[in-house]
């Protein structure tokens, strides 16, 4: 089975064969890994053994293929599809983005600028969240015309939520 | 051991709740907790004996209200009301409504508050008790002129500062007399354009200065005394992220007189209980900045190297007890402190919010963990983001170092993110082994855009991949088979015992 892991500096293929009891047989290039590897708990919590060196691994999901990996202290985010999932993220990513200003951190919406008809300069701020003392800015990323304002002032966001949906390009 | 009080109200939450707990429980002191809506399950609830709502969320509607507070206090009969740091602890008016309610306040005298919490009056009332502020002026300059006037007095490099200034807009440092003239000129009329005010103030620019503050302690009879220094200068936008004491560049010399001229400063303003006064530290020179009238974050590591519970003591001396500590202390070996905070360092630190699903707490020869946190806790945007304080103590520097570098690597929090990867980061630097850094590090070093040196050859990025890719295959496996763990807390241990006790089988001393 294939696995194709994408982290901050460098993509990772890994063919990965499952030996049963928690061993696997790992390549990686032209070189193969022997991998001894057992969940500590159903948390994310994991022992494992590369080639014989310890690693305490701990892993919390984003969603099913955007994991954070902790080792040693040091946290990574791996973004890691096996072959199928691959072929269906190349052709989603074919499709247009949806146009729609999100939420740049989780936090409290304080204001909305925006009404649904004004037109919008790329760049332009639209609102402000609050969170831990932070406020921080929304602007749009790109020109357009607000559709729909989808949250109100005092609600709380999660990043990513979608804040404002604007017409699409081809409705002008 | 009499008792200071019977029972204590705490009117703050998170992990300077759970301290102040922890020190009335040592002290066989009850307690009362008081939460918003959104800290119903919160470790301080539990800790405490009773708990009581405060109101909704938002800080103005709960933590600060003072009217809920001193009720809540009526009602639960307590005798004293501890503020913690932040919400109300500086808040004068709160401090005297508390003592007009007849509770006793822990912390300090209100009229010593209002004084030290105006720049103004503070810095008058230093300059009165010859304590050293940095050379300037207090009033606006009246032109150029007065401006040379000045400079050429407090001496080169100086610093220009705009009244209404901000951002950078309004700054100039100025290196010597032939710029004076050019730098008002601009500076001024930078900041009349940017905030409409083109008022100027002159003081010495410091190089590569250090923040360096001294922990006093005083009594209501009059003694006061200091309880050496702590160095905070790795800051970023004025937030500190990782303290130590004793500071690596002040000798036993420099202690006395940075410890003697604290204490004048909290006796120029009657000062009792626990507070810090904050030095600019520059070249040898130190000059006060000014002083925070509370227990702060940091209070730990010089708990640590001094072998005493400050919190304890606050609650002593406000219910009028005498401070039996020598005023020679010394400190013994060494302490970090790292502020671990829900934040993304990746994201320029963005609050990181979520569930912690997943804990593991360091532990070990010279660990300290001061903490709220519990698997299963919501990490909310009302509050603070700081989550915890990881705290290592060593008979010398480098131990303490080394020790705080284990915490960094046995911790695990999972669900948010933290700032624990920044810290270990910084822990390797040469200039922090060297304990060469000023309050201007951290954004220099961020900046370089360094390369991480560890000292593990492994590279963990792939490492991280090939786990990435196990799990993955793990989890699509055990898909079928996987059912909830069990992610309930137990009983705080505390509560369990309560309940041993009511029982008739504990003995309380």
């Amino acid at each position: 089975m294939k696995y194709f892991v994408k982290m901050a500096h460098a993509d990772f293929e890994v063919d990965l064969t499952d030996l049963g009891n928690g061993h696997y047989s790992l390549k990686i290039g032209d070189r193969v890994i022997e991998a001894d590897f057992h969940a500590v708990d159903a948390h994310g919590q994991y022992a494992c053994l590369l080639d014989g060196r310890s690693y305490a691994a701990s892993i919390a999901e984003q969603d099913s293929q955007t994991l954070d990996v902790t080792i040693g202290g040091e946290s990574f985010s791996a973004h890691a599809q096996d072959e199928r999932e691959r072929t269906a993220g190349e052709l989603a990513t074919a499709r247009p983005v949806a146009e729609v200003i999100k939420a740049s951190m989780p936090g409290i919406v304080v204001s909305l600028t925006v009404s649904p008809g004004d037109v919008l300069q790329e760049g332009q701020a639209v609102g402000i969240l609050e969170a831990m003392k932070m406020q921080n800015e929304v602007s749009a990323p790109h020109g357009g015309v607000v559709a729909e304002v989808m949250v109100e002032t005092g609600q709380a966001v999660d990043s990513g939520q979608v804040l404002i949906r604007l017409e699409s390009a081809s409705d002008e | 051991m009499s008792r200071p009080f019977r029972k204590i109200l705490v009117a703050n939450r998170g992990e300077i709740a759970v301290r102040i707990l922890r020190s009335c429980r040592d002290l066989g002191i009850e307690t009362v907790a008081v939460y918003s809506e959104a800290d119903r399950n919160s470790l301080h609830v539990r800790y405490a004996n009773e708990a009581r709502l405060l109101g909704p969320p938002a800080p103005s509607e709960s933590y600060l209200r003072i009217d809920r507070i001193l009720e809540i206090a009526k009602e639960t009969g307590a005798e004293a009301i501890h503020p913690g740091f932040g919400f109300l602890a500086e808040n004068a008016a709160f401090a005297r409504a508390v003592t007009e309610a007849g509770f006793a306040f822990i912390g300090p005298p209100p009229a010593s508050m209002e004084v030290m919490g105006d720049k103004l009056a503070s810095r008058a009332a230093m300059v009165a008790a010859g304590v050293a502020v940095v050379p300037g002026t207090t009033e606006p300059l009246a032109d150029a002129a007065a401006a040379l006037k000045t400079a050429n007095e407090v001496g080169y490099p100086v610093m220009l500062k705009a009244s209404a200034g901000g951002g950078g807009k309004g700054i100039r440092v100025v290196r010597s007399a032939d710029e004076i003239e050019a730098a008002f000129t601009t500076a001024s009329g930078e900041s009349l354009s940017a905030f409409g005010d083109g008022r100027m103030y002159i003081e010495k620019f410091l190089e590569r200065p250090r923040h360096v503050e001294v922990q006093i302690l005083g009594d209501q009879h009059g003694k006061v005394i200091h309880v050496g220094e702590r160095e905070c200068s790795i800051q970023r936008r004025h937030q500190k992220l990782i303290e130590e004491a004793p500071c690596t560049v002040v000798d036993d010399a420099t202690r006395a007189k940075m410890g003697a001229m604290a204490v004048a400063a909290a006796k120029a303003v009657d000062y009792f209980s626990a507070g810090t006064v904050e030095f600019l530290w520059s070249n040898g020179e130190y000059y006060f900045l000014e002083m925070n009238t509370r227990i702060q974050v940091e209070h730990a590591i010089t708990e640590e190297v001094y072998g005493v519970d400050l919190i304890a003591w606050m609650i002593r001396i406000a219910a009028g007890e005498k401070l039996t500590l020598p005023d020679n202390l010394t400190p013994r070996g060494h302490a970090f402190e790292v502020r671990l905070n829900a934040e993304d360092p990746d994201m320029g630190f963005v609050p990181s919010l979520g569930t912690i699903q997943d804990l593991r707490i360091p532990g070990g020869p010279g660990v300290r963990v001061d903490s709220a946190m519990y698997r299963g806790m919501e990490v909310t945007p009302y509050y603070d983001s700081m989550l915890a304080k990881l705290i290592t103590y060593g008979s010398d520097r480098e131990q303490a170092r080394r020790r705080m570098l284990r915490v960094l690597q046995e911790l695990f929090v999972g669900g948010v993110k933290t700032s624990a990867s920044l810290a270990l980061q910084i822990l390797q630097t040469p200039e922090f082994i060297a304990g060469d850094y000023d309050t201007g590090f951290l954004e220099a070093w961020r900046e370089s855009d360094p390369e991480t040196s560890r000292e593990v050859d492994d590279d963990f990025e792939e490492v991280a991949a090939l786990v990435a890719a196990m799990h993955r295959h793990h989890s699509a496996h055990q898909n079928a088979l996987q059912f909830a763990g069990d992610a309930d807390s137990s009983l705080s241990p505390w509560v369990a015992a309560d309940r041993f006790k009511r029982l008739g089988k504990g003995v309380r001393s």
